[in-house]
């Protein structure tokens, strides 16, 4: 029973971490940088939600408050991802080939984290802020009682992900994003405006991002600006475990950390999530480094 | 290429000579190291500026460290704080079981020559593994796992620290005498590593505080010597093999550069300074005789980014003008936030951080730079006499023409 119990928290957990690291997927797909902004993006946009729920109402108005605020995060979110990728990554593209091409976007990558970071320190300052209590309340399914909100998460996960398979699979967006991904050069040959399918990207990777802290939140933590830091690397290992640049592997690593997560609290063992998590990083990247999910491709000279 | 001429050995017909030079130069250096040492607390009475003064020494380490394997080798490295820690903590603990053999007494000049050496070299050798550890899985790869696994390293190794926690009673003597199987294996490992201390930091087996065996003559002595290795390993054929990776890896593989091979190398030589760095700093003189897990979070990692782009990536002298900036940058802070003026200003309005500020504009600075000069202020040039003599007179002769033209 506590397994199972286990089972379900840890995918509702493994469904946050999953929204979290389609965003560094996708980025990394297009771009192949990783994007140490998104941790951040997911902070921010966990504040915002709170200032949103909060000004619609909390917990007198619910599911006004919950749904609206979270529609309304995720636009901020895509904003500020627009932003990020305006500021910090547009004016190093097309630099020509020199060593320092290689670097310099991580820098400004890692720059944007800080940045953004104490910028919440300083707006936000650094103390601990709680959500609502929206999701109260349980459900009983047979034998066992899940909490509404690690119903609601999953639920809405499992939905998220279909749309977003849709999104990439069937529209004309998602076949401009793969073709970016499989190569920048001939994508552009081909009429893709490549600056406003990478925009888009960060947009839809930001909102995503967004709907998944604003539920991480409401689930169990409080907000505060070193949250980014904390949920990133866990979400980041996810998605090289499932394997970097695919969707699906992102929604599949995601998954695993979580309920390895969760399990690993029925154990012994008291140190937390990421030191395991980190080790799977490393015994991912020796033995399978391409992820689950992901494909070898060998570079041509 | 000027600059790789400086260092190229001169070609003297009288190689003993040239040794001799270098043997007096050594010789020089280390008397005056040693004179500083003994004479500095009359020179400089306030302890405060002595401690800024070797801990810019220190941090110019860091610096030198990251800038190999952040310029030279062009990876990412930005979890450079978890090797200083373990380099740290190493020292800190060899240290204080040397002292406690001496006798305990105060920390001794003649003392020192034991314990510095004996503790920095377990620092270096702990750091050095760490960066096998992280290195070996995370730059065998094509992309920039390195920068995502030290980040995740250096996480780990501050929260692992920082939070291990044992009731009272027991001990890792105890713990480790009751090993079997699995289980207790790891937690004789978390009793052991709750005695650190947690999050109040180490301060020696009896709480008394690390001692301080490394004055100025260490420090200055060190830094001045591992500045020189730092400054050959660029010009070496080494350093040459790892900078033309840092260009083009394949074509430096198909000449016979062995990519994997120079990365981890260079990885790994990048910990150990880090963790010499590190050794000396918890077991600094006028320093802070308990070594925290806190002083090693991802902004530190991040001051020593900073240090090393702002300078040049790649530059030795750039990395150590980078150190000394931003250590007197993070003091200058300090000094600011303790004013009257400030206080009150904080008083009013709460949210004032002046080190979050100074964070904003760090970050803002290093974009904007690598937006707009993503070499850094000195690139990969050297800051040596004879380039400023070369600016100088490049400088004169734009004058000279100017004046010419003007009639």
């Amino acid at each position: 029973m506590r397994v199972l119990d286990a089972l379900i928290t840890g995918l509702a957990q493994g469904a946050m971490i999953a929204l979290i690291a389609l965003g560094y997927t996708m980025v990394y797909g297009v771009l192949k940088l990783i994007n140490f902004a998104h941790s951040e993006i997911f902070m921010m946009s966990a504040f915002i939600g709170l200032f949103l729920i909060t000004m619609l109402g909390g917990t007198e108005h619910p599911l006004l408050a919950g749904v609206g605020g979270t529609l309304m995060a995720m636009v901020a979110a895509a904003l500020i991802g627009m932003l990020v990728e305006r500021i910090a990554y547009r004016p190093l593209r097309n630099r020509g080939k020199s060593s320092l091409v290689r670097v310099t976007p991580l820098v400004t990558a890692l720059g944007m984290s800080v940045l953004l970071q104490n910028l919440a320190q300083l707006m936000f300052t650094a103390r601990n802020r709680s959500y609502p209590q929206l999701l109260t309340g349980s459900l009983s399914l047979g034998p066992l009682s899940v909490g509404t909100s690690r119903v609601v998460i999953l639920l809405t996960a499992v939905v998220v992900m279909v749309v977003l398979e849709l999104i990439v699979k069937r529209t004309w967006f998602g076949k401009a994003m793969r073709a970016l991904s499989a190569n920048e050069e001939a994508a552009r040959l081909m009429g893709i405006n490549t600056s406003r399918v990478i925009s888009a990207t960060f947009a839809l990777g930001s909102s995503l991002a967004a709907l998944g802290s604003v539920l991480f939140c409401l689930d169990q933590s409080p907000v505060h600006p070193s949250l980014g830091l904390v949920v990133g690397t866990r979400a980041f290992v996810a998605a090289v475990l499932g394997g970097i640049g695919s969707i699906t592997g992102a929604m599949l690593g995601g998954l695993l950390i979580g309920v390895l997560g969760e399990l690993l609290k029925l154990t012994s063992f008291s140190g937390g999530t990421d030191i395991p998590a980190f080790l799977v990083l490393i015994v991912v990247l020796l033995v399978r480094p391409a992820g689950l999910l992901g494909s070898a491709r060998a570079e041509k000279v | 290429m000027a600059e790789a001429r400086t260092v190229e050995p001169s070609p003297s017909h009288e190689p003993w000579r040239a040794r001799l030079r270098d043997l007096a130069v050594v010789a020089v250096v280390l008397v005056l190291a040693f004179v500083v040492d003994q004479t500095l607390d009359r020179v400089i009475p306030d302890s405060s500026v002595r401690q800024l003064l070797m801990l810019a020494a220190c941090n110019v380490l860091v610096a030198l460290s990251l800038n190999v394997i952040n310029g030279m080798a062009g990876q990412f490295s930005i979890g450079h704080a978890g090797f200083v820690a373990i380099g740290a903590y190493a020292s800190a603990i060899t240290s204080s079981r040397l002292h406690e053999r001496f006798g305990a007494g105060d920390p001794t000049f003649a003392h020192s020559f034991l314990v510095v050496p004996t503790s920095l070299l377990v620092s270096a050798l702990c750091a050095g593994l760490a960066g096998l550890f992280v290195g070996l899985p995370s730059l065998r790869l094509k992309g920039d796992y390195l920068a995502i696994v030290t980040l995740g390293f250096a996480e780990i190794v501050r929260l692992t620290i920082g939070t291990a926690q044992i009731s009272a009673d027991e001990t890792a003597g105890h713990a480790w005498s009751e090993v079997h199987g699995l289980g207790s294996f790891f937690h004789a490992i978390s009793v052991s590593i709750a005695g650190l201390g947690g999050q109040n930091g180490y301060a020696g087996p009896h709480e008394k505080g690390v001692p301080a065996y490394a004055g100025p003559f260490w420090i200055l002595g060190l830094t001045f010597i591992l500045g020189v290795v730092a400054w050959r390993l660029k010009f070496s054929g080494w350093g040459r093999a790892l900078r033309a990776l840092r260009e083009d890896e394949i074509a430096a593989a198909a000449v016979g550069v062995d990519p994997t091979r120079y990365k981890v190398t260079s990885f790994v030589i990048s910990s150990v300074g880090a963790g010499i760095a590190g050794g000396l700093i918890a077991m600094m003189r006028d320093g802070n005789p308990t070594v925290q897990p806190e002083s090693y979070n991802f902004q530190s990692s991040f001051d020593a980014i900073t240090m090393v782009i702002l300078g040049g990536s790649g530059s030795v002298t750039g990395a150590a003008l980078g150190g000394v900036f931003v250590t007197f940058s993070v003091k200058l802070i300090e000094l600011v936030q303790g004013t009257n003026a400030v206080q009150s200003l904080k008083r009013s309005a709460e949210w004032l951080d002046l080190n979050a500020l100074r964070m904003i504009v760090y970050a803002a600075v290093l974009i904007a730079l690598m937006v707009l000069r993503p070499e850094g202020l000195l690139g990969e040039r050297e800051l040596t006499l004879r380039t400023i003599r070369g600016w100088l007179r490049a400088r004169q002769e734009r004058r000279d023409r100017k004046a010419e033209d003007k009639p």
